[in-house]
């Protein structure tokens, strides 16, 4: 199979159709995601830069022909610092942190450019997209550099989904670990729609800045503003139980949150949650805990006599 | 069959007391490993690798295809990759090592030879075939460098896999792992080209005293190989596999060898007595400074004991588990690119390429790399036990040899006397005939050991 080309039957309408939050269906599907999956990996692995500031080591991506790079406000820290920036072609060059937004873990920097280059130097950059058009199942490409900058290893490539569109992040199935921080991510035409921030759990709770927090304050972030303070992902499924009870009684469900969405009432037992037994409101409680907002869970309640089964999408303690 | 809200609200005055209260009990910042590693058994592997939603056989169908509605584990989109795997599928075993499957096994050959990851295995080996029998395993070879053991087993029909000679291994390709079942077990796309994947430092865990010229333990972290080889602070390590140490530098020198995982044999100098311990080296990062690096790397992922050290590797990021490597992973043709060796870190799953296999293909089937490794560290292992066992029953002999032959001498003394007693006669024969076998009992026994020693030391020294 040759890497690029124009497909033969025209199947690039449908590979589109397949990111947008489509199934492939089969292998010739397969391999016309691939050629895409393979154009972008080895496109936009040049814009992606490991970044030294101070101790942290995390990533960003170049978004400008003068070199403003995209990263994570917990990368930067604040603003004036000096950052040590390595390309992909393994060149070192010096930057200095501009503004942070940490209510939406944004920060921005920028790269002085190459040693020896001439005043016509352009950076090569990615695009910033749209997350604001962003939907769930919507296929993704995550890039940056785990564990820190590697000489021996270019940005390293992941392929998910976007399980969730939120306020101040998307969260997706695509990996991520200490290091990749501040690195992009990019919808399937190759143009950023997140900066990577924070884990959760469970391996599918990934989450990443919108890229929409950049340009909206943007003048704010080139002033070297720090405003906001970083988000938390606490679980939380909004009831109140009885502590008395030998079972996990409910006592109160606050509207609109989690378990009221779920179908839950004042009286329910839970007596399973997760395919977990659930002996109390305390071993609730733990159970609760060892899941993360966005996580589907299955649950049983004991409602006069009956047993029913519900679904619930975990929530924030915050929203 | 998404769930809708029933419920009529009740919206009664919630104050914010109360709210501080639904705070304090309901949510918790949790960093908890539960519904990752343990939930799925070892014993059935499943069709998906997500690890998510994972929750007991018991959650209904519907709510599993919901709970991954958007992730790329979406069974619908595993469905798509079973032509991939329909071929490799037919070529992957589970790998069973006293009875709990640690490995998948990848089958290269139609003579029953099957590849897996070495360093799994220990004890009595058995792969499981296609129609659910188990059956008795031998390894013929282990090639440590690369953490591969060519497994052979006597069943007719083993299907081998097709290499892919022609591998692109390119950064975004598609690749999925075959599992035992027509879905494959993940998939996932190359992160990184392949590459040299440094090794890890290995320790015993210990601290030894930078003072005394002896390499003399002055403590022992919890949780180590070493503690749970039963050192003690004070011993001091006078050997290691047989060689003899003279100082805390050459302990250090000598460990260099070795990886995280491996097994060696300390000889202990406790006191005015020698004693023998075999441990299990540990990763560097396990140690309380590496163990925060280590949670964060691996945060909601099961690492395999041993994740580097490779000549040379690929990574993708598949979601597999560590007793999910040893089996195929195949490009969109459906060939064999490559086997799957280590789980890495959180974002990170490693496979030898093809061409790293291959070229030991057939030294492994032929027992060049007679299993030493794994071998040799189980069976030094049932060497050591062997021979306290042994050393513990010669002393008993000998002891009953002893009281035999003493009450054989009152005997004769007594027959010297009354020489006509014919009942002193009958014990007499009886004591004489008693002595004979204890006699043999304590030659047997020292045979055994002297056998059990001679063995042991080929063993260690046969070790590369």
């Amino acid at each position: 199979m040759t890497g690029s080309g124009a497909p033969p039957d025209g199947s690039e309408v449908s590979v589109d159709q397949i990111f947008s939050g489509g199934i492939p269906q089969n292998v010739v599907e397969l391999q016309a995601m691939q050629r895409r999956q393979q154009d972008l990996a080895d496109r936009l692995k040049q814009f992606a830069v490991a970044v030294r500031i101070g101790p942290a080591q995390g990533s960003g991506v170049l978004v400008s022909s003068d070199g403003y790079v995209l990263t994570a406000a917990h990368v930067a820290g604040q603003p004036g610092r000096p950052v040590l920036a390595f390309l992909s072609d393994g060149r070192a060059v010096r930057g200095r942190t501009l503004g942070v937004n940490r209510s939406m873990d944004a920060g921005l920097l920028k790269l002085d450019p190459p040693d020896n280059s001439d005043t016509t130097f352009r950076w090569p950059h990615a695009e910033m997209g749209r997350a604001d058009r962003v939907k769930p199942g919507q296929w993704v490409m995550a890039l940056g550099h785990p564990g820190g900058y590697d000489s021996d290893r270019p940005a390293v490539v992941r392929i998910g989904r976007v399980l969730a569109v939120r306020k101040n992040h998307i969260k997706t199935d695509c990996k991520l670990v200490g290091g990749d921080s501040g690195g992009p991510l990019f919808d399937m035409q190759g143009n950023v729609i997140g900066i990577h921030s924070r884990i959760g759990n469970s391996l599918v709770n990934n989450m990443h800045a919108p890229v929409d927090a950049y340009r909206s304050d943007w003048e704010r972030l080139l002033a070297s503003q720090v405003w906001g303070h970083l988000p938390g992902t606490r679980p939380f499924i909004g009831v109140i139980g009885d502590s008395d009870s030998t079972r996990a009684l409910i006592v109160q469900v606050i509207p609109g949150g989690a378990a009221d969405q779920a179908g839950i009432e004042v009286n329910d037992v839970i007596i399973e949650f997760g395919g977990a037994r659930v002996q109390n409101f305390s071993s609730l409680r733990q159970l609760v805990r060892k899941k993360d907002p966005d996580d589907r869970v299955g649950l049983k309640v004991e409602r006069d006599g009956e047993v029913l089964e519900l679904a619930i999408v975990i929530g924030t303690g915050e929203e | 069959m998404q769930p809708t809200s029933h419920r009529t609200v009740t919206r009664n005055m919630i104050f914010a007391s109360r709210l501080l209260t639904i705070f304090q009990i309901s949510w918790i910042v949790g960093a908890s490993f539960f519904i990752k590693s343990e939930a799925r058994s070892a014993e059935t592997p499943q069709d998906s690798s997500d690890q998510t939603s994972q929750q007991s056989e018991k959650v209904a169908p519907w709510l599993r295809r919901w709970a991954r509605e958007h992730q790329r584990n979406n069974p619908a989109v595993l469905s798509a990759f079973r032509a991939v795997v329909e071929h490799a599928g037919r070529s992957t075993l589970l790998v069973y090592s006293e009875g709990r499957q640690v490995a998948y096994g990848t089958v290269v050959d139609t003579g029953g030879f099957i590849l897996t990851k070495a360093s799994e295995l220990s004890g009595q080996l058995e792969c499981q075939l296609a129609d659910g029998r188990r059956i008795p395993t031998k390894v013929v070879g282990v090639h440590s460098e690369l953490d591969l053991a060519m497994l052979k087993i006597d069943a007719a029909g083993a299907i081998p896999v097709r290499w892919q000679t022609e591998a692109q291994i390119r950064p975004g390709n598609w690749l999925a792992t075959a599992g035992v079942d027509r879905t494959p077990l993940a998939i996932g796309v190359i992160s990184v080209s392949a590459r040299r994947i440094a090794r890890a430092r290995a320790i015993l865990g210990i601290q030894l005293d930078e003072v005394s010229p002896a390499a003399r333990v002055t403590h022992i972290y919890a949780d180590s190989g070493a503690a749970a080889a039963g050192l003690k602070k004070g011993d001091v390590v006078v050997a290691l596999n047989k060689n003899p140490i003279h100082s805390a530098q050459e302990l250090i020198n000598q460990l260099r060898e070795f990886r995280p995982g491996d097994r060696v044999v300390l000889a202990i100098q406790r006191k005015d007595q020698e004693i023998s311990a075999v441990a299990t080296l540990q990763n560097a990062a396990n140690t309380p400074m590496g163990q925060r690096e280590h949670t964060t790397k691996s945060l909601g992922r099961k690492l395999s004991r041993r994740h580097s050290g490779f000549p040379r590797a690929f990574q993708h990021d598949s979601t597999l588990r560590p007793n999910e490597c040893g089996g195929p992973v195949v490009d969109l043709t459906g060939r064999t690119i490559g086997i799957n060796i280590a789980v890495a870190d959180r974002v990170s799953t490693l496979a030898l390429p093809v061409t790293s296999i291959l070229p030991v293909l057939e030294e492994l089937k032929s027992g060049k790399y007679a299993p030493t490794d794994i071998g040799s560290d189980v069976s030094v292992i049932r060497q050591r036990e062997a021979i306290s066992r042994w050393s513990r029953r010669l002393r008993t002999f000998r002891a009953k040899h002893r009281n035999t032959l003493s009450a054989l001498n009152s005997a004769r003394q007594l027959i010297l006397q009354q020489p006509t007693d014919d009942a002193a006669q009958q014990a007499l024969q009886r004591l004489e005939e008693q002595a004979a076998r204890t006699q043999q009992s304590v030659e047997e026994a020292q045979q055994r050991l002297k056998q059990l020693e001679q063995n042991s030391s080929v063993e260690l020294s046969a070790k590369p």
